[in-house]
């Protein structure tokens, strides 16, 4: 990409339009990170079909928006009641809750903000650095290769996701077939249509996405709802302690930004993995931060850096799962998962076309990125302190506006009723699924990859006359393969050597 | 329920079963193309996915069988069970929803009727029901019928 493809993107952005969407992103994105339960993944969800409507310029300003406002806003809750609004901000509730009990609400909230730009801009800036390589590599990829990644993808989901490998593995392989139904994307010949017409087109990943993690996280949360801890939630807010300043001194700035530069890097790194969110990227940077620490002993009981260190690392890992979803058309979590979806509905298709024939939109969503990190910098200082308010709201009136939302919004994307139906479908699987611990990542990532899979196996065999070897003869293909044997093996391997150790203690 | 992963894990087996069985009896779905050898047919993933499916589903359930009870997922405490009550109602609510939206093709109509409903069974105050109804419903209007021009046919 030359620098007059920059110049032109950014003489694109500046549209009164785009900027308009990026702070009603950077709102929307604030609210629902700090309304504890509700994800930057259910934001994008279920903002997503309505920016189908928008030219995608502002469509992506107001979902990159969003996304880093709802990662950034996730600590306001974690330091205000000791709820994490999001996942990512976990780390932050063990440092900024023990601050604002300390009289130092504000400046948790200020550190929050702060360090979340510092994580979120390093991150862009790696991804403006490194995302035209590692598109250029991609120029050599084959089917094979393009299978061989897709595989990885899911095996990352399953092995890094935590939880139940053997479970994860049902849910990939449960994805993997929903992909399977609609035309047959060689042959093109019907599979599992049952004579549905809107089924020809296949199951549409936005309406599954909706009602996963829309509609069905609301149902759960209705299932799991705790009116004890709700009320002590209450509680908290009314205790209403005093804030103080919000902005951190100079002299604490020198000191943590040094660190911060260097989780920002590692969060990146973390990020660019797929599956690996922000909430492994806050816990893996956090726990590594207290032991290479000077004060690491303080952290966890109200440390200021180690405040920085969370805040830090869970906006750090935005600019890696965008590397590998621009590159390698691998979503590096849920969030990005939705947004190839988007882009797929814009006619895009992530990869080494994204450079070439998208070059300047391309470069327009990394500059959107940059500017949304700038725009919740000065949005969040400035309502630092009211932003508490956010917390007023009860959750039975966000469950009544995001079920209303989640039906609109699946229906708009192809105004189809089918879509609709399947959104809900999907809300009741979501219940079960949390009720019995699968999840859901294999699955969004099954249904997403599937056809990736299916088609680049098919192609690769096609071109090899049914040589299964051609896997792993072509160099690329074959370290991929490697590491999805890894990704596989290395669960099952750790669990036996636990249990052999178990037993030696016993 | 109090089998762990016994119930899902048939469940899975079973639905990896049926996708066999639906490619197996397809003439459409073959392994193998009819052009030329080793290349792979239409029913080719189906056939490995709906297996590994069954086998991973069967694998589950036999780790189930084998925990014995020893994982309860579902601890169905009073709070609980009073939740699932509201939850029921809910599903209910937006099955109604769907159904009246579909049958009558009113989509305004059957939104008023779903959010007075769902404010009903997530016990908000009068005031509040009415004043919720009319936001949203205004703002859906606005919003995707007015500002988007979206028809809400089925």
């Amino acid at each position: 990409m030359t620098a007059e493809t920059w110049l032109s993107a950014l003489q694109g952005l500046l549209q009164p339009s785009v900027i308009l969407y990026l702070f009603a992103g950077i709102a929307i994105g604030t609210f629902i990170g700090a309304l504890p339960g509700l994800s930057a993944t259910m934001g994008i969800a279920i903002m997503t079909p309505i920016t189908f409507w928008l030219d995608k310029t502002d469509g992506f300003a107001m979902l990159m928006g969003l996304w880093n406002a709802a990662i950034f806003a996730g600590g306001i809750t974690a330091i205000l009641i000791n709820t994490p609004g999001t996942p990512a901000s976990l780390t932050q509730a063990w440092d900024g809750y023990p601050l604002y009990k300390q009289g130092k609400g504000g400046l948790a909230l200020g550190i929050n903000v702060i360090f979340s730009f510092l994580g979120g801009v390093v991150s862009i800036l790696m991804l403006i650095l490194f995302a035209q390589p590692i598109a250029d590599f991609t120029i050599t990829f084959g089917a094979a290769e393009y299978f061989m990644v897709a595989l990885f993808g899911i095996s990352m989901m399953i092995g890094v996701a935590g939880g139940d490998v053997l479970k994860g593995l049902c849910m990939g392989a449960f994805g993997i077939l929903l992909s399977c139904v609609g035309i047959d994307p060689i042959l093109a010949c019907k599979r599992f249509t049952f004579d549905i017409t809107s089924l020809g087109a296949g199951i549409d990943f936005i309406p599954v996405m909706i009602g996963v993690f829309g509609l069905g996280e609301v149902f759960s949360q209705i299932y799991s709802r705790n009116r004890e801890a709700e009320a002590a939630e209450v509680e908290l807010r009314r205790t209403n302690l005093a804030l103080g300043r919000v902005l951190p001194t100079a002299k604490q700035m020198k000191a943590w930004t040094p660190r911060c530069l260097i989780v920002s890097l590692a969060a990146t790194v973390i990020g660019a993995i797929p599956a690996a969110g922000g909430d492994i990227s806050a816990i893996i940077c956090w726990g590594n931060s207290k032991k290479f620490s000077k004060e690491g002993d303080k952290y966890g009981h109200g440390s200021e850096e180690g405040l920085a260190v969370s805040s830090t690392a869970n906006n750090g890992v935005i600019g890696g799962a965008m590397i590998t979803m621009m590159t390698l058309g691998l979503p590096g979590d849920s969030v990005t998962a939705i947004l190839i979806g988007s882009l797929m509905m814009y006619g895009m298709t992530p990869g080494y076309t994204m450079f070439t024939e998208n070059a300047e939109f391309t470069c327009q969503i990394m500059i959107l990125m940059l500017l949304a990190c700038m725009a919740f910098l000065v949005v969040g200082l400035a309502t630092a302190k009211v932003s508490a308010k956010v917390l007023n709201v009860a959750q039975p009136t966000v469950w009544a506006c995001v079920s209303i939302l989640c039906v609109v919004g699946s229906y708009c994307i192809n105004n189809s009723f089918t879509d609709v139906v399947i959104m809900f479908i999907f809300a009741i699987l979501g219940v079960f699924f949390k009720v019995f611990n699968f999840p859901t990542g294999p699955l969004v990532l099954g249904l997403l990859l599937g056809g990736t899979l299916e088609s680049n196996m098919r192609r690769a065999l096609t071109l090899s006359v049914g040589d299964w070897s051609y896997f792993i003869t072509r160099p690329i293909s074959c370290v991929l393969f490697v590491a999805v044997l890894l990704t596989f093996l290395w669960p099952i391997g750790k669990a036996i050597w636990d249990k052999k150790k178990a037993a030696k203690q016993n | 329920m109090h089998k762990g992963d016994t119930i899902p894990g048939l469940l899975f087996a079973l639905l990896g079963a049926f996708c066999l069985c639906v490619t197996y009896t397809s003439p459409m779905l073959k392994f193998g193309s009819n052009t030329s050898d080793g290349v792979p047919g239409a029913g080719f993933f189906p056939y490995i996915m709906g297996s590994v499916l069954l086998i991973f589903g069967l694998a589950l359930m036999v780790r189930g069988i084998r925990q014995h009870g020893t994982v309860t997922y579902m601890n169905i405490t009073p709070e609980i069970k009073g939740n699932m009550k509201v939850l029921g109602l809910m599903v209910v609510g937006v099955a109604l929803y769907l159904a009246i939206w579909k049958i009558t093709e009113q989509f305004l109509v059957s939104l008023v009727l779903f959010a007075l409903y769902e404010n009903v069974v997530l016990r908000r105050s009068k005031v509040f029901t009415i004043v919720f109804t009319v936001i949203m419903t205004v703002f859906v209007w606005a919003l995707f019928m007015k500002g988007f021009k979206v028809s809400f046919g089925v």
